[in-house]
């Protein structure tokens, strides 16, 4: 199996998208997106010259719009019924910049 | 520091705007039916779509895009049919879905550009224009008569949407610094935005000032949002950086953020420019980093080091199907188009005969536009005589009168159009003095009566009987031998005075412009 993405790189993509991973995770995971490249290569043993990108799997769809027109929204304690801590009819988070914050 | 001035002799600024509207005109939300509405109770209008829940389908808003081409079409854009949304990495808590939904390289308006006439004062800030000739370009502006006009390129505009509301606690005034907490509310999330971005064309404070609110204006017209700098409907981001002058690379810029109004876009660009400049001087070094302007303190501080464009990991949205307008579609819209404010001064100058200056700063606010449309719509077969002094009123008296108090609905002062017309009337007639006619323009406005009710009332009329004039000008010769010979004798100034004496004779109710008249008639004779 070719080695397409290394640990580090793992690390950095966890990073970005905000997952921690242990590091036996993290060795696993490495294993385990490597295997997945490697099962898109025949894509790469077709000619693509010229072809244009498919972005959308929904083939022929386009222009998919809706009328300006309100819908009942969740109720106010519905909305909030699934936040872990709330308060004055806000979500209650913990502050995102830690200690200092902007310099 | 130096002044704006003393650091424009030695270096050019080159400056961008980031302009975002909320299109708050419309009833509902960018991609959900959750209605839009500014200072609802918090989380009263979210659904899985704006929450981000799993497993929710967005589907976007057509009014939004039908507003995104309308704005296009009136900033000379081209409008690019084939386009997509695409996913922007944006892990902060405003956002629940941990990115936000906008436009990839192609956005739904290309290529456009407006022109902007700078003159009098705003000219200033851009040196070495007089140096052209009138009517001669160099590289985006055109000479004119008294200023020039700066051509700005508009690179695109894009289709997003907005972020929640976020209250930090426990840090003191809502600052972010030292809070340990946070308030979420997601009402805003997904408010459809727009988001212009302009060519570094912009060369002065007063420059980007006008952009922006030549575009307000714009937008106002259109009808696709309120625009209220103060409430954050409409917002500017700065990009500036300097170079020596005669250079043609780009130096490091900044990005300057929380601008709410025009004068403090005007006053933080205007700071920028001369701390860049100064630390330019020093052999110091300009960051590519976000700033934020403190206006009561005057300067800018670091927000963040900006981070590089690949952290956003933008791909094509998987839940939202590409566009492909058909030219029915940008024709219905097309035909939505209202007379824009340039076409206005244009109609303004063509069918009244203004000036191009009146006719400018006409347009440039709703309350002078209506109430000179409807003043002449009055005045019927007489409106191209009394435009000239209908726009003087409403440039002068009528915007004093509405930017000495905050926030007045002028067409919902006892000063109506129809008044207007009345008052330049006998203004025109010479019934009353242009300095009676400021009088009776107050009154309007505190007794709610009309003008010749109230030039009644008063007895303000003047005299401009010719032959009761004609008396007292012959008691105030009769009176003064002595100045009439010195009058004779070439002390042709001496003119002022006789009228002054007729006027106190006939307690400032003799027509000025008759006396005038009848005197120089018989003191020449
Ligand atoms: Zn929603």
């Amino acid at each position: 199996m070719a080695q397409h993405v290394t640990e580090r790189d793992v690390r950095d993509i966890a990073e970005y998208a905000r997952i921690h991973l242990d590091p036996d995770e993290i060795v696993q995971m490495t294993v385990d997106l490597n295997s997945i490249i490697d099962s898109l290569k025949p894509i790469t043993e077709y000619d693509l010259e010229g072809v244009v990108p498919t972005f959308h799997p929904i083939g022929s769809l386009s222009n998919v719009m809706r009328e300006d027109v309100e819908v009942t929204s969740f109720t106010q304690e519905e909305a909030l019924s699934n936040a872990p801590a709330r308060q004055d009819d806000c979500f209650l988070i913990p502050s995102i910049l830690g200690e200092g914050g902007d310099r | 520091m130096k002044t704006l001035e003393e650091v424009l002799q030695d270096w050019e600024a080159v400056i961008g705007l980031e302009v975002h509207c909320e299109l708050t005109k419309l009833e509902t939300k960018m991609f959900c039916g959750c209605k839009l509405e500014f200072g609802a109770p918090p989380n009263t209008h979210t659904c899985p779509v704006c929450l981000g829940l799993p497993g929710a389908l967005p589907v976007p808003n057509r009014a939004a895009i039908q507003s995104i081409v309308l704005a296009g079409l009136a900033t000379n854009c081209d409008i690019e049919k084939h386009t997509m949304f695409y996913r922007k990495g944006y892990m902060y808590p405003d956002m629940a879905k941990n990115f936000q939904t906008t436009q990839g390289p192609k956005a739904f308006c290309m290529r456009g550009h407006l022109d902007l006439t700078v003159d009098g004062r705003g000219a200033k800030e851009r040196l070495f224009w007089e140096d052209l000739a009138e009517g001669e370009t160099s590289e985006n502006m055109t000479r004119t008569a008294d200023g020039y006009v700066a051509h700005v390129g508009i690179t695109r505009i894009h289709m997003e949407e907005d972020a929640g509301k976020m209250v930090h606690i426990g840090g003191g005034e809502g600052r972010i610094a030292g809070a340990t907490h946070s308030l979420v509310d997601y009402n805003r999330a997904g408010t459809p935005l727009i988001e212009l971005v302009t060519e570094p064309d912009l060369r002065t404070p007063e420059e980007a000032r006008l952009f922006m609110h030549k575009l307000r204006q714009i937008f106002l017209t259109l009808g696709i949002s309120d625009c209220s700098m103060e409430e954050g409907s409409l917002r500017a981001d700065g990009n500036i950086s300097l170079r020596r002058r005669g250079s043609k690379e780009f130096g490091t810029k900044t990005e300057l953020k929380n601008i709410n109004s025009f004068k403090n876009l005007h006053d933080g660009l205007a700071y920028e420019i001369c701390r860049q400049a100064e630390v330019l001087e020093e052999g110091g070094k300009i960051y590519q980093e976000t700033r934020h302007w403190d206006p009561s303190k005057k300067h800018t501080i670091v927000m963040r080091v900006k981070e590089t464009a690949d952290d956003y990991r933008m791909f094509p949205d998987p839940d939202l199907a590409p566009y492909d307008l058909s030219d029915e579609f940008i024709e219905r819209v097309r035909a939505k188009l209202p007379e824009l404010p340039d076409q206005k001064a244009a109609r303004f100058e063509r069918d009244y005969g203004l000036s191009s200056y009146d006719a400018r700063h006409l347009v440039e606010h709703r309350f002078t536009t209506e109430f000179f449309e409807e003043a002449c719509a009055e005045a019927g077969d007489r409106a191209k005589e009394l435009a000239k002094p209908l726009a003087n009123l409403a440039l002068n008296d009528i915007s004093a009168y509405v930017n000495a108090g905050e926030g007045i609905d002028f067409s919902k002062t006892a000063f109506s159009p129809a008044r207007g017309v009345a008052l330049v009337s006998l203004l025109a007639e010479d019934v009353i003095s242009s300095k009676q006619a400021k009088e009776v323009f107050a009154a309007v406005l505190e007794e709610d009566k009309d003008p010749d009710a109230i030039v009644e009332e008063r007895g303000m009329k003047q005299v401009s009987d010719t032959g009761a004039i004609e008396a007292v000008i012959d008691e105030v010769l009769a009176a003064n031998p002595d100045k009439v010979a010195a009058y004779k004798g070439g002390k042709t100034g001496l003119i002022g005075f006789f009228v002054g004496q007729c006027m106190k004779a006939m307690k400032g109710q003799g027509n000025p412009k008759l006396i005038n008249e009848l005197l120089a008639k018989k003191l020449d004779a």
